[in-house]
């Protein structure tokens, strides 16, 4: 019955899909038809660093009287129709000097614009007419972005340089201490969408968490959109994380690197062709390991614990129009304990990316994109007894992005995607003949499936005061063959028991979702300082991480929506007032509400490593996060820095957790507080002193006690159930960065930063473990002394640590 | 004579990486909420000719660890049309006035009533058979994950054709005494063809003498030479597992990676909180002497 309904239902939607495809692709190409004949004066070009050649991503570029602008895309490219005649534009940009170009505009014109660095001295002294890079009209909201230079700023734990911690010190963005993991906005981990240069990072931690996998030199900016997600994104509820690789220098051979604690970096680049096209090279290795072995404990000796990792970028002019860019990552953790036992996991990305300027209002990017993650656990028993347990997923994903510059009051993006998905969900087998020979090979099949999708998205000024942005996303996902998947029965417990089996061949659709994902973004300036904003988007997500615990381990494999599983569904509505004050400070306050669909967690005792059942094991339920962020930033002058406030709640309700009733995720803090300061001491000193405040987030605790065989459990009646303000989280960090003055002269530059991580070793649960008490007895055995005793496990107190940095 | 300690060095993955960054561990008393006082049970009956035995207490908040016996009680076992009613004791001791054989294939019904409320609770009796084999091994690898040591091993054959799943429970017996430090000892043939256990072991080469998929199951222990080793091996419910499951889960939950903690899967019906589980299962046994 359900499988006969489910056909009809594909029947049915396969012609409702093809109808859809048609009617879109005869729009698109109407519209590119249209803007052929479109006759505008245009000026457009690329938009780069002086210095470098490097592309800057969002230059504001306007009239002086400011009845036109733009910003440059993540190209560098912009495109501005302007009335005929004498034409004053500005090209402006953070940290850079401000453009002024006077165009007599007759006919469409190619401007290329370089922009220079502002040098030490003017940082400080030229604040004060420059507050047009950061107006407010230009802002999106939700959207939070920071670029590399204050990021290596902010201090961090072992002084590694991070994006992802330093991220989450704004506003509606958290993360526990010892996780890569962030939680936007209520969203769980898995729901953020990690792009590097466009390709999906499936697990972007080392360590465990401890570090990110993205290495600050080789890293141009990041951008995060927590709310207002631009139809030309999607595929996960919260939040798209979008961090782009630098070009590479197109002037220059240059490089740098640093010494830190945990590790070592080396970053070379330079010009191909001069001007024209240039190469970037990143390393970056941890040595925990080489202190191993110091260690006097055989044990310790032979075990191994490293990561490492490497960015590549080139990119190549092949005419003014055309231009490609080829980038790719690749990176892996490895620890191994004597030569039994080895973990080992890692990502990697490829992007190939083709620009090209049909003409000055049509910037089209096709993008062919590989990305990969792995995990793999060994376990060695003997000779004739290895194992190897390998699991991971696969994308190919081919991705189309046009923007049409129709007028200067019109902008329309549209485009599409197809990911072809592979997972991998287990593997097990004998490592070496010997033990193949023995062990049969246990592999669960893989799953296959196409992600696609097809956007329009229109931005409209009405006036200089009234601008829109509204667009729509229509995802498709297919479950393809070959495959296997199963109906479920349940026993009395809840325990799933597979009732029927269904085979697919290669390439067969045998499942699929569509959804329609609306998205608005309305901006209103009450005046040249203040604007209000208000957003709403729908987001769906096809794919999810199994995993329940609060931290996401590399063998949360991920998992595809199907038979079994109906894709997550979000409604997020925001709203926000914008203002800058004096030039030199910008201020925002943002509230937002989210609903959230089809939210997934597993039964109790759930088996969710290497279970082909994994779906039947599967709860759903509804979710809602709520908040208002606050953020204020002082970018400019002597003393600059931000204050990010947070208060938010975040609940999921979900059928057998809970006794069905609502509960606090476990990354709901109701208060979020990051205060961070940077002061110019003398040219070649700063000092920046970062705090977080964290009000504690749900814990689940026992609510009795109860022997049985001998030994007490605690009972656990309820998810998230305790709150305790011994838990808050707070820390303070500071860092000194020295930039010596003789540095000025010389044709390279070597600075460095001390850093000195939780300054007043505050001890912060990093886990709450709930057990009876154990003591050593005089044999040295471990017996229960039958008190129940609840421990926290501090992760980290003081840490201090340096880091040498050299460039050249 | 030797001695030497034998067990699964409990070095895990997670543990050691995290013990490099671990500043420190500490006690911390949390103020916690209570509940209403819960009835706990343990024990119930097996296939050998024994007293049957049920054992009453009171829950008690987490911190505390005294669980008072509950002595007003009314407990019965049915079995068909037969009622047993226990009497007691000593102190929430409940037993049945003569020894007692469960039957194979037959299911058996505790009802207790207390405080005015009622709970039951349903089981059926799984068959097994018996253990081939007992026997110890001198093991001298030391491979990251077992030391050098006495192990016993067991090999059973198992039903076949009968039940896709089959569930075990083993206690061990050192000189009479429970061993437990090796906590709860259960397994399943659910993720294999063949169960770890149905295997005749080569006292030579207890190791590589496995064919087809096939590891000898050691049984871990602080074993020396003139030990008595007895093995207890149980063949119990699906749902019995998953409640020892479950119970084991919570003696190694903790951690930032583990599942969020819940009360595993009793097999007791109430509309009131209750603890425990009616145990009924098969037992078949053997013995070994350590000797060189």
């Amino acid at each position: 019955m359900f499988w006969s309904v489910a056909k009809q239902k594909y029947l049915l939607d396969t012609y409702v899909r093809n109808k859809f495809m048609k009617s879109s692709f005869t729009f698109l190409s109407m519209i590119i038809i249209q803007m052929i004949h479109a006759q505008d004066f245009t000026i457009s070009g690329r938009i780069t660093d002086a210095a470098s050649g490097e592309a800057l991503i969002g230059v504001a570029i306007y009239l002086e009287d400011a009845s036109a602008g733009d910003v440059s895309n993540e190209y560098g490219f912009y495109s501005l129709s302007l009335p005929q005649g004498e034409q004053k534009v500005l090209f402006s940009y953070l940290g850079y000097e401000t453009l002024a170009k006077s165009i007599n505009l007759k006919q469409n014109s190619n401007i290329n614009i370089e922009l220079s660095e502002k040098s030490a001295q003017l940082k400080e002294a030229v604040v004060t007419s420059k507050a047009q890079d950061r107006k407010v009209e230009n802002k999106e909201m939700s959207v939070v972005k920071m670029d590399i230079e204050t990021i290596k700023e902010i201090p961090v734990v072992f002084g590694e340089v991070d994006v992802i911690k330093t991220i989450a010190l704004l506003p509606g963005i958290q993360q526990a201490e010892g996780s890569s993991g962030l939680n936007i906005r209520g969203g769980g981990q898995d729901q953020n969408l990690i792009l590097l240069d466009e390709a999906t990072v499936y697990n972007a931690s080392h360590l465990l968490g401890f570090f990110s996998i993205f290495n600050g030199d080789a890293i141009k900016g990041i951008e995060v959109y927590k709310g207002g997600i631009p139809a030309k994104y999607g595929g996960r509820l919260a939040s798209i994380i979008d961090v782009r690789m630098k070009d590479g220098n197109k002037k220059r051979f240059a490089g740098q690197g640093g010494i830190g604690l945990i590790s070592s970096r080396l970053t070379l680049e330079g010009p191909i062709v001069k001007d024209k096209s240039s190469f970037m090279l990143s390393g970056r290795r941890s040595y925990a390991d080489v202190f191993l072995a110091f260690s006097k404990d055989d044990a310790i000796k032979n075990n191994t614990l490293y990561f490492y990792d490497a960015n590549l970028k080139a990119n190549y002019e092949l005419s003014e129009q055309d231009k490609l860019f080829v980038s790719g990552y690749f990176g892996r953790d490895v620890f191994g304990f004597t030569d039994n036992f080895r973990v080992a996991w890692g990502n990697g990305t490829g992007t190939i990316r083709w620009n090209h300027i049909f003409n000055q209002k049509l910037f089209a990017n096709i993008s062919a994109i590989y990305s990969n993650f792995d995990y793999s656990f060994g376990i060695k028993f003997a000779e004739n007894a290895a194992f190897s347990i390998d699991q991971g997923q696969e994308d190919w994903n081919l991705k189309i992005d046009v923007t049409n510059y129709f007028s200067s009051k019109s902008k329309l993006y549209f485009g599409g995607q197809n990911i072809y998905h592979t997972f991998s969900p287990g593997a097990f087998r004998g490592d070496n003949q010997a033990t193949k020979d023995r062990f049969n090979d246990v592999v669960i099949p893989r799953k296959f499936a196409l992600e696609s999708a097809l956007y329009l998205d229109h931005k409209y000024k009405f006036n200089s005061r009234f601008d829109v942005r509204y667009g729509l996303r229509y995802s498709l996902f297919n479950n393809l063959g070959k495959g296997r998947e199963f109906r479920y029965e349940y026993s009395d417990y809840g325990a799933p028991i597979a009732s029927d089996t269904f085979l697919y061949k290669k390439g067969e659709m045998y499942n699929y979702f569509g959804n329609l994902e609306p998205r608005v973004a309305l901006n209103y300036n009450l005046n040249k300082e203040q604007a209000v904003k208000a957003s709403y988007n729908r987001t769906a997500q096809y794919i999810q991480q199994a995993s329940n615990s609060a931290n996401s381990l590399p063998i949360s494999n991920w998992f595809s929506a199907g038979p079994n599983v109906n894709p997550q569904i979000s409604d997020q509505v925001a709203a926000g007032y914008f203002r800058n004050f004096k030039n030199s400070i910008e201020s925002s306050v943002e509230v937002y509400y989210k609903w959230m669909d089809q939210q997934v967690d597993f039964r109790n005792n759930a088996q969710l490593f290497f279970n082909e059942l994994l779906d039947g094991e599967l709860l759903t339920g509804i979710g809602r996060s709520y908040g208002t962020e606050l953020y204020i930033n002082k970018y400019a002058g002597k003393f600059t820095g931000f204050l990010s406030y947070t208060l938010s709640k975040t609940e999921r309700k979900v059928n057998g957790i809970n006794g069905n009733r609502w509960y606090r995720t476990n990354f709901d803090r109701r208060h979020n507080i990051a205060l961070v300061l940077t002061r110019e001491v003398t040219p070649s000193i700063s000092l920046t002193g970062s705090f977080v405040y964290q009000s504690n987030n749900p814990i689940t605790a026992p609510t009795a006690s109860y022997p049985y065989d001998g030994n007490t459990y605690g009972s656990y009646p309820a998810r998230n159930n305790v709150n305790d303000k011994q838990l808050d989280y707070h820390r303070l960090d500071l860092s000194i960065n020295l930039d010596p003055n003789k540095n000025k002269g010389r044709n390279y530059k070597s600075t460095w930063n001390f850093s000195f991580y939780n300054v007043y070793a505050r001890e912060n649960a990093w886990v709450i473990n709930f057990t009876a008490e154990e003591k050593e007895d005089k044999d040295g055995n471990l017996v229960q002394t039958g008190r129940n005793v609840s421990t926290k496990i501090v992760l980290f107190k003081l840490i201090p640590s340096f880091t040498w940095n050299f460039e050249f | 004579m030797k001695q030497k300690k034998m067990r699964f060095r409990k070095t895990t993955i997670i543990f050691t990486i995290c013990s490099l960054f671990i500043a420190c561990e500490r006690d911390i008393d949390l103020n916690l909420p209570t509940e209403e006082v819960a009835l706990v049970l343990e024990g119930g009956l097996t296939n050998e000719n024994e007293v049957w035995q049920i054992k009453l207490s009171e829950s008690a908040p987490y911190y505390s660890n005294s669980y008072p016996p509950i002595k007003d009680a009314l407990v019965m076992i049915t079995h068909g049309n037969e009622i047993d009613t226990l009497y007691q004791t000593d102190p929430g001791m409940y037993q049945t006035i003569d020894k007692k054989q469960g039957l194979v294939g037959e299911s058996y019904t505790l009802t207790i009533k207390w405080k005015g409320n009622s709970y039951t609770a349903t089981e059926m009796l799984h068959d097994q058979l018996p253990l081939d084999t007992v026997a110890a091994f001198y093991l001298a690898m030391d491979n990251g994950f077992i030391e050098e040591g006495w192990y016993a091993f067991i090999g059973a054959d198992e039903i076949q054709g009968k039940r896709d799943r089959d569930y075990y429970e083993w206690k061990v017996f050192i000189n009479d005494t429970l061993y437990e430090e090796n906590g709860i000892l259960i397994d399943t043939d659910e993720f294999r063809d063949v169960g770890f256990w149905n295997i005749l072991i080569d006292p030579n080469n207890p190791l590589a003498q496995q064919k087809e998929g096939i590891l000898p199951r050691p049984i871990v222990s602080d074993f020396t030479e003139g030990d008595t080793v007895r093995i207890e091996q149980y063949a119990i419910s699906k749902n019995y597992y998953d409640f020892l499951f479950g119970l084991q889960n919570l003696q190694n939950s903790g951690g930032p990676f583990s599942s969020p903690a819940s009360n595993p899967p009793s097999n007791i019906v109430s509309s009131k909180t209750a603890y425990g589980y009616f145990r009924v299962a098969h037992k078949v046994g053997g013995m070994v002497v350590i000797e060189e």
